[in-house]
């Protein structure tokens, strides 16, 4: 009923889909499946007009369609149900529902029974008891989501597109969904489902097609492949030798962390680093890493956790302490929260550290701190190689090298980095590997959060997986041993 | 849509606790309530007919701003040009009719439509240059309060006719014009506001304008109308001021902008959009009028009047980010329920 061919797509000259093909039969339900940033939601997105394609074409039951607008595919029957809720929390069941079409009386004032009624008989379709007059805001998360499936389908829609609906919901709530979307076929409609959970598409989906770095991997019957096949067309890519080699020699534990919960986040996450060791963790996006790491410096709160650092006991109540002992975070969002954007490249490298460039009436000295940017544009190879030229104005992975400069300025005994090459291309990653491997063997500690798990398994020694706020599992990974079905097997929900 | 025949329900959601918007509208009626009647038993004469009309014209226009300004700040906006635009107003009518000796009737409308453009020019600016709305409407503030300033040297216009001093003193049914104005709009604006589908599209944009474009509203559109709403309503207070104090003055209305934003926020709206409704408004602005009059009437040092007025307004800025608050915590909780469960029915399985 829908084909998608050849579609691609570029966001500011980075290509995510490389002319991908999706065919969804009537009456079927079609998971959609890959690492983060294949593509899926991209893809999807591009159905549900809510981005435009560059080049490929899409039809909806033999006609070629073009939705300029998320209202033209909605009223030719593709809706979609979004990852983040799009529901308004101070208006009512009903009119979140009815949203943009809304029953109305003559002078375009809402009919409000007309609209409670309707909603009324969709929830009835869908099997579920929701009072249609109560605030979204009172419901649980499940609710909502259920509501956001009512929204969808409201529209008359031939084809549900959903986005990892599951993500925030608790099995139970899941298993309710479920029974709503096999409800949803046999009433005849079509239903995309992506989800990272692969116990729960080999449980609804009839078909699965697999994407990866914006390709089309493989589509197939449920019944005639198997998870470990799954996974494996998800990551199928050779590593090669873009790493630096791992440590030749750790020393002691460098930094210890014991207990830290953050309500909601994480819970009792206890671990430690040896010098010049790099531990990577991994997981998937939502897992609690990034969380992790702020709570334990302080970023975020966090109810508990005790820590180490070269044996001794520390404490620190915000990040500026954690710095000043040398624990050091660099965020995953460089332009948010990373560097100052209208600052120039000197300026952006010693905004942690200007008390050391006092001189002796205790103002900034320029010329020690343009001496020190200096160096650091050297080390890291930043490019133009000025160091006036503002944060803004560089690439990505230049902007990349000046956070990791501005972190190494601090002198850390314990450097952790969230994403460190995220958005950066081949040459300055390798780059920012190479720097990172060798802080390393001057005997720091390197903790490398990260998505890509190529990276992770390139670069750390060891690797903890995380998943639900906890450490799934911990793999030694010095030998270079560790393959990405491993990791995936323990970050996924088996 | 054919409903299926079910038998049975799967999952079934109970009507939540109580509306805590209407224990707040409840809990301030009471309060304003209380208030009147105490003023009333200490002083007496609050609640004779001469004296309620006094209270009400007190706060009249500004009430009438605050009209406009419940659309601004359920959208997540805000207008601080109003009180300028007010002046605004009072002036460019009393010019038209005094020194152009255009009819009163046209004057009118040629004022609300002049105030009309500026609105609509705020919301085109907030929406083309994305900045947000206190910065474009202080721009709009300080250049028409110049603007006021320069076209009447910093003189007073008055010498209306009969027929437009009506604007503001006239009555009906008893009733100052001002007083009939506010309550017409008010429930023009109230039903509107809830029932109408375009109207309602305001909640949704200061609910998350990320949803509302998904929703396929069109933000921009909706935006500008109602900045636009917004100064035609200063608009119009302002030319019944200039009738009621039978003269145009650019220092009228100074400091209004706060009043009315202040009204509004009394009344239940959320500061950062999404929620608030016209009847809250409307108790928010008798509310500064009723504890205003207690001040006048009282022996108690006039001064003190904005301290009230200031610490009920923190009350009711605390009030709705406690509420805030417990929505936070409540979210975590189900968070952290789902982290629970989902680590014992893992470990449940690797047994």
């Amino acid at each position: 009923m829908l084909n998608v061919r050849a579609v691609t797509k570029s966001f500011f000259g980075n290509q995510v889909l490389h002319g991908v093909d999706l065919e969804v039969r009537e009456g079927e339900i079609h998971a959609l499946i890959g690492e983060n940033g294949a593509g899926k939601s991209t893809l999807v997105n591009i159905i549900a007009g809510i981005m435009r394609r560059d080049s490929g074409s899409m039809e909806l039951k033999g006609e070629p369609v073009n939705f300029a607008h998320p209202l033209e595919a909605m009223r030719a029957g593709i809706s979609m149900v979004h990852q983040e809720l799009s529901l308004v929390p101070n208006l009512s069941v009903a009119e979140n529902i009815f949203l943009r079409h809304e029953s109305k009386t003559a002078l375009g004032f809402n009919d409000w029974r007309s609209m409670r009624q309707t909603a009324a008989k969709i929830f009835e379709r869908m099997g579920v008891d929701i009072d249609p007059a109560v605030l979204v805001g009172s419901l649980s998360v499940g609710m909502q989501q259920l509501v956001e499936v009512a929204k969808a389908i409201s529209f008359d829609a031939k084809l549900l597109i959903m986005d990892e609906p599951t993500s925030s919901l608790s099995e139970k709530e899941t298993a309710e969904l479920f029974a709503v979307v096999r409800d949803l076929r046999a009433q005849g409609l079509s239903i995309v489902f992506i989800s990272h959970k692969l116990s729960e598409l080999f449980a609804i989906s009839d078909r699965l097609t697999v994407l990866r770095d914006g390709h089309h991997i493989a589509t197939n019957d449920i019944a005639q492949i198997t998870a470990d096949d799954v996974i494996r067309m998800m990551v199928g890519r050779h590593l090669g030798d873009l790493y630096p080699p791992k440590a030749a020699q750790m020393g002691g534990t460098v930094f210890e962390c014991s207990g830290v919960s953050r309500f909601g986040y994480v819970r009792d996450l206890s671990f430690s680093v040896r010098r010049g060791e790099i531990v990577g963790f991994a997981g998937l996006v939502g897992s609690g890493r990034t969380e992790a790491m702020r709570a334990i410096i302080k970023a975020d709160p966090r109810s508990s956790g005790s820590f180490k650092l070269e044996e001794k006991a520390v404490v620190w109540s915000d990040p500026g302490e954690a710095m000043d002992l040398g624990v050091v975070y660099v965020s995953e969002d460089r332009k948010g929260s990373g560097l100052f954007l209208d600052f120039n490249v000197g300026r952006n490298v010693a905004a942690s550290t200007l008390k050391r460039y006092r001189n002796r009436f205790g103002l900034i000295s320029r010329s020690a701190l343009a001496e020190k940017a200096r160096t650091y544009v050297d080390m890291m190879d930043i490019r133009p190689p000025n160091i006036d030229a503002r944060a803004i104005e560089l690439s990505g992975g230049n902007q990349q090298k000046v956070l990791l400069a501005k972190a190494l300025d601090c002198r850390p005994k314990m450097l952790i980095v969230d994403e460190p090459t995220r958005g950066v291309d081949v040459g300055a990653k390798a780059l920012i590997h190479a720097r990172l491997r060798d802080l390393a063997n001057s005997g720091v500690g390197v903790i490398i959060v990260s998505s890509e798990m190529p990276e992770v398994i390139g670069m750390s020694d060891r690797i903890l997986v995380f998943r639900n706020g906890e450490i799934a599992a911990e793999l030694d990974n010095r030998l270079g041993q560790v393959t990405q079905e491993m990791v995936m097997s323990y970050a996924a929900y088996k | 849509m054919l409903p299926t025949n079910k038998t049975t329900t799967r999952v079934t959601e109970k009507r939540g606790g109580i509306n805590t918007a209407y224990v707040q509208y409840v809990g301030l009626f009471l309060i304003t309530l209380t208030v009147l009647i105490a003023s009333h038993q200490t002083f007496g004469n609050v609640l004779a007919g001469a004296n309620l009309e006094v209270l009400a014209m007190n706060m009249v226009f500004e009430g009438i701003m605050a009209l406009g300004m419940t659309f601004v700040i359920i959208s997540g906006g805000i207008d601080l040009s109003v009180a300028a635009v007010f002046a605004f107003a009072e002036i460019l009518v009393a010019k038209l009719m005094i020194e152009a000796g255009v009819p009163v009737a046209a004057a009118i409308i040629i004022t609300l439509g002049a105030c009309g453009i500026i609105g609509a020019l705020n919301g085109l600016m907030i929406v083309a240059f994305r900045v947000h709305p206190i910065i474009i409407t202080m721009g709009t503030l300080l250049t028409l309060r110049g603007v006021n300033l320069a076209i009447t040297d910093g003189r007073s216009i008055s010498g209306f006719s009969n027929d437009f001093l009506f604007l503001g003193t006239g009555k009906i049914l008893g009733m100052n014009f001002p007083i009939v104005f506010f309550i017409v709009a008010a429930l023009v604006l109230g039903v509107l506001l809830a029932h109408h589908s375009f109207f309602r599209q305001v909640y949704v944009i200061g609910g998350g304008e990320r949803p509302a474009r998904l929703s396929g509203i069109n933000v921009n559109r909706v935006k500008i109308v109602i900045y636009t709403l917004c100064a035609v309503l200063a608009g119009a207070a302002g030319i019944m001021a200039a009738a009621r104090y039978g003269a145009a003055h650019w220092g009228h209305g100074n400091l209004a902008e706060l009043k009315a934003i202040a009204a509004v926020a009394v009344g239940g709206a959320n500061i950062n959009g999404g929620s608030g409704t016209i009847g809250g408004t409307v108790l928010g602005t008798v509310f500064l009028a009723v504890v205003h009059n207690a001040f006048v009437t009282s022996t108690v040092n006039p001064f003190l009047y904005d301290v009230v007025n200031g610490v009920m307004l923190l009350i009711a800025v605390l009030l709705s980010r406690f509420i805030q608050r417990q929505n936070e915590h409540a979210q975590q909780r189900t968070r952290q329920a789902k982290m629970d469960q989902l680590a014992t029915s893992t470990e449940e399985k690797s047994e």
